[in-house]
This record gives structure tokens, sequence and C-alpha cells, in this order.
């Protein structure tokens, strides 16, 4: 059936509309220019909540299948995901976000966790250094050598039996990675405006669903 | 004219100029003129790790970034994964192999099921579709880490694409996909491309990230905002070593310009 809001023209539309309004307020400074910019910016907080909630009605969907299907070895955990969800959206409704329910769950349940997940960079990190000191090829080679000296330039005990190692080590910091960087970035703020432009101009239309005739 | 110039903010006035220079090589592409665009390993392998999970029986996962869509910083990233995860979904549409796409912004996912759903509807088999690998996993960052190692682990995958927004999570996802056995395709700004370097096979740096979409779509007009992206860095660093040459005999060009 057609259906014509679904057209993809009229999401492109909006955003190109929209686009380059706000772009225009870069330009022309007038108050009621800014009071629309500023309500724009409210209506993107506004729908970046109601898309948090989309993606909760489709955690919750997702899991009460698993939990409907008794999938294998998942459906127990998702009974536990589903627990933590209403309890946490239970208690915030009663007693607010920052509540004594929500709070001890912040505190004592996700923070710990987050901080264990983060925890694992320091092996990850240590694992990684130790798979790029195999020498393989001339690029990895260079790469060795500089990894080596900001090994030794940030060891207080090696930096001390290799004082030159800081010199290079910080000329290596200081003048190859700041020029490799503005470099990259540089180019990768041609490439952004350029994408920008072709999302703008609907040239970038992977996102959006076609309409089915 | 210096004086509407310098009231224009830089930002608006690359805009202008980068449209200008977009749209003359889309006309000389219409006219005939193909631009060379080098070749990207990275996005050149796609095809055939999706083709070793076909052979192995397994899964592709690609996680197109921790980024939303509402800040300007990261969304150019967040679109450009979106672009190549079309690409991908297309290969694995074509060639039956499971998809999965976990995302960590709510306001990422109706774009990437979209995305995905155009891709299989393109490949021919939108019943193919299932929703339920297009997964919002959470919104905080080492949540959405841990259920990504936990899927990795879990569901056999053999491909791992990371591309997009990434923070210290990029280096946990690839060094658990390493452990696996994946073939591994990563990309992302310049912060997290050493942590790439040391765990995945193929890299994508910087700007190639952002310009996957008109590379992978190989359209000719696409191409063109590549070309155009070279001629404007190109015309760039000329400026600036003009700008140094003069600077250093004495000329300083910033006053008169910027007031």
């Amino acid at each position: 059936m057609y259906v014509a809001y679904r057209r993809r023209e009229v999401p492109l539309v909006i955003t190109g509309l929209l686009g380059f309004f706000l772009l225009l307020s870069y330009v022309v400074i007038n108050p009621s220019i800014a009071k629309v910019e500023t309500e724009f910016s409210s209506w993107v907080s506004l729908l970046t909540a109601f898309s948090v909630m989309v993606g909760a009605v489709a955690s919750v969907r997702k899991h009460a299948f698993r939990v409907y299907r008794r999938t294998k070895h998942q459906w127990y955990w998702s009974i536990y995901i589903l627990a933590i969800l209403f309890t946490f959206i239970v208690a915030g409704s009663i007693q607010s976000i920052s509540g004594p329910v929500c709070k001890w769950m912040y505190d004592y349940m996700l923070t710990p966790l987050t901080g264990a997940t983060y925890s694992m960079l320091v092996f990850y990190i240590f694992y990684a250094l130790y798979k790029s000191m195999r020498l393989r090829s001339v690029d990895v080679g260079i790469f060795l050598v500089a990894l080596l000296t900001m090994v030794v330039r940030n060891t207080p005990i090696l930096i001390y039996l290799y004082p030159d190692a800081a010199i290079f080590g910080d000329w290596i910091l200081g003048t190859l990675y700041v020029g490799v960087s503005r470099g990259v970035g540089f180019g990768a703020g041609i490439a952004a405006i350029i994408l920008g432009i072709r999302v703008l101009t609907g040239r970038e239309i992977g996102y959006l669903r076609p309409v089915e005739e | 004219m210096l004086e509407i110039l310098r009231n224009i903010p830089m930002l608006v006035t690359s805009v202008i100029i980068f449209a200008i220079v977009m749209y003359y090589m889309i006309i000389r592409v219409k006219a005939g003129t193909l631009p060379y665009i080098r070749k990207l390993p990275a996005l050149d392998v796609i095809k055939d790790a999706v083709g070793r999970a076909v052979e192995m029986g397994g899964a592709v996962m690609m996680v197109p970034g921790m980024g939303s869509i509402a800040r300007a910083s990261v969304a150019a990233y967040t679109y450009a994964a979106i672009s190549c995860l079309s690409f991908v979904a297309k290969e694995c549409a074509e060639k039956k192999v499971k998809l999965i796409v976990p995302t960590m912004r709510a306001n990422v996912l109706p774009l990437v099921q979209d995305a995905v759903y155009a891709s299989y509807l393109e490949a021919g088999v939108a019943e193919d579709y299932n929703i339920d690998n297009i997964r919002y996993l959470a919104d905080e960052q080492f949540a959405m880490t841990t259920a990504c190692l936990g899927i990795l682990h879990r569901e056999g995958v053999v491909t791992n694409i990371l591309i997009g927004k990434f923070g210290a999570e990029a280096l946990i996802l690839g060094q658990a996909g390493n452990d696996v056995g994946c073939l591994q395709i990563g990309g992302g700004s310049l912060g997290v491309v050493p942590y790439f370097i040391a765990t995945t096979d193929y890299v994508l740096i910087g700007e190639e990230v952002l310009a996957l979409g008109a590379y992978l779509s190989k359209e000719p007009e696409q191409i063109a905002t590549i070309a155009a992206t070279d001629i404007i860095r190109i015309a760039l660093i000329v400026i600036l070593l003009v700008g140094i040459l003069l600077k250093s005999y004495g000329f300083d060009l910033g006053p008169l310009l910027l007031g």
C-alpha cells in the first residue's frame, strides 16, 4: 500500500531544511532565529529521550520472547535483565531517579561492574603490547622502536638507566605524533564536512527504509 | 567584500566552498571524467570476510560504534558506519549469513534497523531479515562492551567489523574478537587507531572511515565526492605552505583576512 508519509523524501527534506536552517543561524545574527534554534535543540533532547523509550521497548520485547521461548542458556538471564529494568522504572517513578533504591542500584551494581569491565583494559593493553612486539615486517619494526622508546620513557627505573630515551621519546610525542595526528585530524575534518553536505543534500540515504510498493 | 567574509564563520565558509568543489566534481563525472581513487584494502576485504563466514558457518557481527547521532562531533562517524553497515548487510543477505548488529545509542537503533532492512530488501530476501539480530544492548559504554563480548563468545561470530566512534572499549572488543579467532576490520577516529592496529587484521584511519559510504557505493557521483575531498585537502596544504612561507618572510595575512 502506498503511504505518503513513509516516502524517503519526507525525512530527507526535514533533514535538509533543518540542517541548512541551523547552518544559517551561524551567519544571520537575529533574536528570532536564535530562539527557533534553541527550540530545535530542545527538540533534539526530547527526541533522544523518546528514542531511549523505543530502545527499551525493543529490548523488553526481545527478552520477553527469550523467556517465553525458553531460549537455551539465555532465558534466565533475560528474566534478570527484565527484573532489574522494571525495578529501576518502578522505583524511579515512585521515588525519583535519585531516590534510595535507584541510587543503591547505581552505586552498588552498575558502578562496580563498570569498574570491573574497565579494569580488564589493563590486561588487554598488556596483551596487545606483547602481540605488537612480534617483529613481522618493516612497518612493525618501526612501530616496535617507537613502542619500546615510549615504554622506557614512561618507566622511572628505565629512564634512570637510559636518560637519552627521554629526548627521543619527547621527539616522538611532540613532533611525530603531533604532526601525524594534526594531519589525520585535518583530513577527517574535511571528510566530515563533505559527509555532512552529502547527508544534508540527500545523497547519503543508506539509513532510510525504502517504501514497499 | 573582506568585511562580509570576516562576519561569516569559518565553518559556513568552508561548507560553501566544499559544496561548490563537490558539485563541480559531480558535474565533471557526469560529463564522463572518472577520478582515480586509491584502493582501501580494509573495505575491499569485506566481501571476503563475509565469504569466510559462509565457509565456516558462522555469523558476522558489526558494531557501528558507540556514538550517537545527536552529537555533532560523533554523528559523522556514526553515519559513515551505517553506510558501511548497508553494504555488509547486503553481502550477508545475498550469502545468507547471520548478521548481528549491537547498538549502544537508542537513537541509532531505528536507523540501523532501516539500513539493514533496506539492504535485505535490495538483495531480494526481505523475508530473511530478523529484527532480533539488531540489538539495543545498553546505553552505557562498558555494559554494551560486556554484552558484545558475550555475543562474540556465544554466537559463533567469525567476522567482527568495528567501524564508527569508539573509545577504550575498542581494545577490549578487538582483543576479544582476536581471542575467538575472528577476522577483524576496525576503523575509527585517531584515538583508537593504535588499539585497532594492535588487535585487528585491517584498519581504516580517520577520513577513510568517513569516505566509506561513497567508496562502497561505487557510484560515480559518490566517488566524485571523495575526489572533491582530495582536491580540497591538496588546496589547503598548498595554502598552508604558502602561509608558512609568507609568514617566514615577514608577510602576515592573518590580520587582513581574519580581522
